[in-house]
């Protein structure tokens, strides 16, 4: 394979973002937003990033189209360069032209309230010169995409939130961006919206190849959708990549606090602080327990109490299923002769499980 | 005509000169009401697009701006009749009659209006105009498709309200000679004691506030969240 061939074969980068800087400044000083931000979209990928309010997040997805002017660094987006702080960058016209490419969807929907379904679809159709044949051909081809055809002429405020989100999606895919960006797109949204909005999401990544970038604060969304995933803290992205790695092997504090609050194993430290797991000190071992791909099918657990002769109790346990894999974590109490316990856990190691004795 | 002879005699006595009052308070309203929609709307888009967080931030027009809006609004209506003279005898070549009243009216009421304007414009979610801006929208695209839009019946508020007031100026630039209900109600009213003719003058002013606010109520009702004429598409 020629190189050329494997770069398309690996995907391109449809977002690239090098040493992005952004502070605001107010009377009270300054606050860092972002701080040396670097990251690499691939073409066709839904990115996650996530953190809490005040991470810098939402200003990072602001400063992708520009909304919000970067204090330096560089951005370019399918190939084309929207910012260089040591070059030429966008304005005006140009501007907006390749804003057009694209599209953004927000916690709060933002459609125009006095403008019907059709209209607000319409939006970025109308003023460039399309006929109105053109422009109705192709609203009606995304509601079809959003499955809202029969609410062509429904006002935002005869519809609900998920239905709104809908064609706020519809309305941002109209001048076929090759970028979705979106901003808290389902955190204003009951969870059986937010599941379908998801699935629409998936599904035009699918269709029609988009690349999609999601910011959220909920790691049920990045775990439900996205395939590589970035963690953001005070201004900077302080762990990347896969989101199974991320998962199975969370790196940073705040990623493995993240990782807790979309899993009942997350509930182990409450349970720790309170006392409610008891066992024998003496004989047994709290242990944390990770299956990966590689084991999760396995019975292992019946396998190593028959094979060594110990008894597990098994605390709490989940299984997620990730866009790449099943992942299983399990918190179970390992009680026997000492001996055994820790040619259990060697055992469970060699077996591709990973083990963290918790006390 | 016999009824109202008996309600109201004087008034029936100088009907030609209430007739002619009630033609020029119209002139009036309408002239300088419609000079100052247009001259208010703009200034009123231009303050809310050149503020600090505007689509189009400008210290320097925002400010001059400001400060001259702040500074006619700040001026009674009365003085600032006595004050314009000079001015509108050197625009308009009188400062009496209907003609040399609009200029100062339009005075009195642009700033008004212009800052109706501002608020009924910062009622715009902040979010609609970004979302705008994402998709592509320029200035021009974002105050006529997004502010302007979106802001409608607040704007029909706003103009009921500033119309309203409009009415109460007219009558006193009526004091200086501009004629209308309000010079009509003073000089035959007031001057010569006839009572018939201030109360039916108050009735016609309340009657025009009272449409004039059922009107602007029932459209902006009308346009909140639809547009007044529901589009219909297949």
């Amino acid at each position: 394979m020629r190189a050329e061939n494997a770069l398309l074969f690996f995907g391109k980068n449809m977002i690239e973002i090098r040493n992005l800087n952004k502070t605001f400044k107010d009377k009270n000083g300054e606050v860092v937003a972002v701080k040396d931000v670097n990251l690499k979209i691939n073409d066709g990928e839904i990115y996650g990033i996530i953190g809490y309010s005040g991470a810098g997040k939402s200003t990072l997805i602001r400063l992708i189209n520009l909304l919000e002017k970067p204090d330096s660094g560089y951005i370019s987006i399918n190939g084309q360069v929207i910012y260089d702080s040591e070059g030429e960058t966008l304005k005006g016209r140009e501007l907006n032209l390749a804003r057009k490419g694209i599209g953004m969807i927000f916690q709060s929907f933002n459609l125009l309230d006095r403008s019907n379904v059709y209209d607000n679809i319409a939006y970025p159709l109308k003023y460039t010169g399309k006929s109105k044949e053109e422009i109705t051909s192709r609203v009606k081809e995304l509601l079809e995409l959003i499955g809202l055809e029969d609410k062509i002429n429904a006002y935002p405020s005869q519809l609900s939130g998920g239905q709104k989100q809908r064609v706020a999606i519809a309305r941002a895919l109209a001048s076929n961006p090759s970028v979705l960006l979106s901003d808290e797109a389902t955190s204003a949204l009951d969870p059986d919206a937010t599941e379908s909005i998801l699935n629409l999401l998936q599904e035009l990544n699918e269709k029609l190849h988009l690349t999609i970038v999601i910011i959220t604060h909920e790691m049920s969304v990045i775990k439900r959708i996205c395939e590589r995933v970035s963690v953001m803290e005070n201004g900077e992205v302080v762990e990347e990549g896969d989101v199974y790695q991320i998962f199975a092997n969370p790196q940073q504090p705040i990623t493995k606090k993240f990782i807790n609050s979309a899993s009942p194993v997350g509930k182990l430290e409450q349970l720790l602080k309170d006392n409610a797991i008891t066992y024998d000190n003496e004989k047994g071992k709290l242990v944390k327990l990770t299956f990966g791909k590689d084991s999760v099918g396995d019975a292992i657990i019946s396998e190593i109490s028959r094979k060594f002769n110990v008894n597990l109790n098994i605390v709490l346990a989940n299984v997620d299923n990730l866009r790449e894999g099943t992942l299983g974590n399990m918190v179970a109490v390992i009680s026997g002769e000492e001996e055994k316990v820790k040619e259990t856990i060697e055992y469970l190691e060699s077996n591709f499980v990973r083990v963290e004795v918790i006390k | 005509m016999e009824w109202l002879k008996s309600i109201a005699p004087n008034l029936v006595a100088y009907s030609k000169n209430f007739i002619e009052s009630c033609e020029q308070t119209f002139q009036m309203l309408l002239l300088s009401g419609i000079i100052s929609f247009a001259i208010g709307l703009l200034l009123g888009v231009i303050l809310t697009i050149t503020k600090k967080d505007g689509i189009k931030p400008n210290a320097v027009i925002f400010h001059v701006l400001d400060i001259i809006v702040s500074f006619f609004r700040a001026i009674p209506f009365l003085i600032l009749l006595i004050f314009l003279i000079p001015l509108t005898r050197s625009v308009v070549g009188t400062a009496i009659g209907v003609k040399g009243a609009i200029l100062p009216l339009v005075f009195g009421c642009v700033p008004f209006f212009t800052r109706q304007v501002q608020a009924a414009l910062a009622g715009v979610d902040p979010g609609k105009v970004e979302a705008a801006k994402s998709m592509g929208s320029g200035t021009v695209g974002i105050i006529f498709r997004v502010y302007l839009h979106e802001a409608v019946p607040d704007l029909i508020r706003v103009t009921v309200i500033t119309a309203i007031s409009l009415i109460g100026l007219t009558t006193m630039a009526g004091a200086v000679g501009a004629g209308g209900i309000g010079a009509f109600a003073i000089n035959f009213g007031q001057g010569l004691n006839h009572t018939d003719i201030i109360y039916v003058c108050v009735a016609l002013l309340l009657i025009i506030v009272v449409l004039l606010q059922g009107i602007g109520d029932a459209l902006a009702k009308n346009t909140t969240n639809k547009t007044l004429v529901n589009k219909k598409y297949k």
